[in-house]
Order: C-alpha cells, then sequence, then structure tokens
C-alpha cells in the first residue's frame, strides 16, 4: 500500500505579467513618484496595482491606484503580491521607452526581480531591463482612510496648466503658495503677495465652496506633483484652513492618484528670516 | 534648435559656478555622471545641482548628506501629514 505523503503543499509561487500597450501614462507615474521618494512598495492583487505611500520628510502622502481592467491591456497575478523597488533605477530604466513601445511588468518570486519589457507594436525586437527587489523596511504605509475622510468646505476642478502658470510666477518670489477661496473665486499668490492670481468662478471647471478657506504650501511639493499634468484628465483641489491640501489626479486610461500635502506651520514667517 | 544644456552649481556662499562650457560638450548622463564624481570627491562644494534644458530645469541632484539637511528643513517649516492621519 503506497505511504500517504505527509509534507505540505508547497504555496504557488507568487508572479505577475502586467502590460500596457501604451507606456506613456505609466513612465510619467514613475517619474513624478521618483522625485518625491527613493523607493516604494507596490501591491498587485486581482483588482489593482497601488502604492501608498509619504515623502522622507512626511510632508505629504499619496495613494496611487491603477485598475487592472481599465489601466491595464494585459493582467495575470496569482495573488496579492508586494515588492519594493528602487524609483529612482526604475525611472533611470523608464528614460529609455520609446513612446510607440508598450511596456510589460513581469515578477516571479523566486527570481526577486522584475523584468521590464519595452516591445514596439508588431515588432519581434524587444528591450528587457532587469531591476531587482529592495528589501521592504516593513515601514507602515500612510493611514490613506483617515486623511481621505476628512471633510472640506471648498472644493473646485481645475485646468492643471492654470495652477502651474500660478506656482511658475510666484516661485520668482517665495518657496510658498497661498491658496484662498473669495467670494469670486479664488486667489494664489506668493508669500507677501508680491505676486497675486485672481481666479474667477467662471473659469474653474467646478466649484463647490460654501466657507471661505485659506492654506499656505510648500512650492516644491506642488511642483513637483504637477509633473503628472500632461496625463491628467481632471484636477480636483480641496482647501480647508490648517489642513493638509487635498489633490485628486483622475489620469488618463483610469489611473487615480491622490495627494495630500501639509500645510506651512503658521506664526513664524520664514519666508522674512 | 540645439538643446541648450546647462549645469548650474550654488555653493554654500552663493557663487554659482555655471558649467555651460563643459555641459554644452557632453550629454546630459556624462554631466550628471561628472557632477556626482565631483560631490564625491568634494561633498561640501555644492548643496545642490540644477540640470537645465532649454533654460527649463529638468532635474535637481542633490548628495545624500544635503538631502537629510533638506529633510530636516521641510520638517522645520512645514507640518507633518502624521499630525493630520491619526484614526
Amino acid at each position: 500500500m503506497a505511504k500517504k505523503s505527509k509534507t505540505k503543499a508547497k504555496a504557488p509561487e507568487k508572479q505577475f505579467t502586467i502590460k500596457m500597450e501604451n507606456g506613456r501614462v505609466f513612465k510619467t507615474i514613475i517619474e513624478t513618484l521618483a522625485t518625491i521618494i527613493d523607493k516604494v512598495k507596490f501591491t498587485i492583487d486581482a483588482e489593482k496595482l497601488q502604492i501608498k505611500t509619504m515623502d522622507p520628510s512626511r510632508i505629504c502622502a499619496l495613494q496611487l491606484t491603477l485598475s487592472s481592467k481599465y489601466f491595464f491591456d494585459d493582467y495575470q497575478c496569482n495573488g496579492k503580491t508586494e515588492i519594493c523597488l528602487n524609483l529612482e533605477t526604475f525611472d533611470e530604466i523608464l528614460q529609455c521607452y520609446n513612446y510607440d513601445e508598450s511596456i510589460e511588468l513581469i515578477f516571479q518570486e523566486n527570481a526577486q526581480q522584475i523584468k521590464i519589457k519595452m516591445e514596439r507594436e508588431n515588432s519581434l525586437t524587444s528591450k528587457t531591463f532587469s531591476l531587482a527587489l529592495l528589501t521592504d523596511d516593513n515601514e507602515l504605509p500612510p493611514q490613506m482612510d483617515t486623511l481621505l475622510s476628512i471633510k472640506y468646505d471648498a472644493i473646485w476642478s481645475m485646468n492643471p496648466d492654470t495652477l502651474i502658470e500660478a506656482i511658475k510666477c510666484a516661485e520668482i518670489y517665495s518657496e510658498v503658495l497661498n491658496i484662498k477661496t473669495i467670494e469670486t473665486g479664488l486667489i494664489i499668490s506668493s508669500s507677501k503677495t508680491e505676486f497675486e492670481y485672481d481666479i474667477s468662478f467662471d473659469d474653474l471647471i467646478e466649484a463647490n465652496i460654501s466657507k471661505n478657506m485659506e492654506g499656505v504650501f510648500n512650492i516644491k511639493f506642488l511642483k513637483t506633483i504637477m509633473i503628472l499634468s500632461p496625463i491628467t484628465e481632471k484636477l480636483e483641489i480641496s482647501l480647508k484652513t490648517i489642513t493638509p491640501l487635498k489633490m485628486i489626479f483622475n489620469l488618463l486610461d483610469g489611473g487615480l492618484l491622490e495627494y495630500f500635502l501639509a500645510p506651512r506651520v503658521e506664526t513664524v514667517d520664514l519666508e522674512g528670516e | 534648435m540645439p538643446i541648450y544644456r546647462e549645469v548650474e552649481c550654488s555653493s554654500y556662499e552663493d557663487v554659482k559656478i555655471t558649467m555651460k562650457d563643459i555641459a554644452e560638450d557632453i550629454i546630459e548622463k556624462d554631466a550628471i555622471k561628472l557632477i556626482k564624481l565631483l560631490i564625491t570627491k568634494f561633498p561640501n562644494l555644492f548643496d545642490g545641482i540644477s540640470i537645465k534644458e532649454n533654460g527649463i530645469e529638468s532635474r535637481k541632484l542633490f548628495p545624500e548628506a544635503l538631502k537629510l539637511e533638506l529633510i530636516k528643513n521641510y520638517q522645520s517649516e512645514n507640518k507633518s501629514i502624521n499630525e493630520f492621519n491619526k484614526s
């Protein structure tokens, strides 16, 4: 009689293969994130690829969600996988991407690396890069649910280019951007109002402002996240006094990035020092 | 139109060293390598390097020690997101 084996069945090797026929949006996302953080944990499950992270100084937090159904053209994943990658290197690799190529990410747990394959349509020629996984330092991700539950009384949608223009003008004078809502619209200005940008409600796409609010924010962090503007379909901004600025980027191909930027410390006039 | 490339290094003493002559003759990647090498050899010389393409900043580089200084500065000037992140 054959003996019954008592050895436990091995868990299947975690793996995923995800593909974007056009990788432009993904490239811009990685480029943007690489300017904020050095390494990041990607969580991939059957429904989405997700990143939740904070910058090293803990001033901003973000959550990126790329739906398996809408963002990717091919998505195969055999279970929840978490991988930690060096974003600077990932960004350098994606600088080799040409806009007529697809991007495929291939992961097999045993290899402890991901493969990034770029390929032109109807071509057998391809470029494949390997990127080693970093050890996960088990740092807790930000509690995005808490941030996302904050109620805001001033919410509007605007053309990202208008905000970029305001940032560009304000940074001539200051390292911070004042944003406030008034009865007729918004005022975006530099720290000592050497520059003021008046934007009427007519020039906003949507506005729901029940109370006037204001906040002061670091320009560098705003400028960095606005690298996403060419791939942004809709930008929604929420403002509340002494509360993080909330920016929701609805990205092309169904991507979603939720970004929170803490306000500057009040009382001390840092600009005047 | 030829790409105008400028590698600008500003020192602690607010003295600007513009490496235009070097940067125009070499590709950006080489310029970055060169600057990284300079930072390694002379860590106190630069506080940051701005790589510009046609006058628009495309990249900013900071040596590791300066990155930490920058983080400290950001922390002193801004509230922490964790203050708003307690469940």
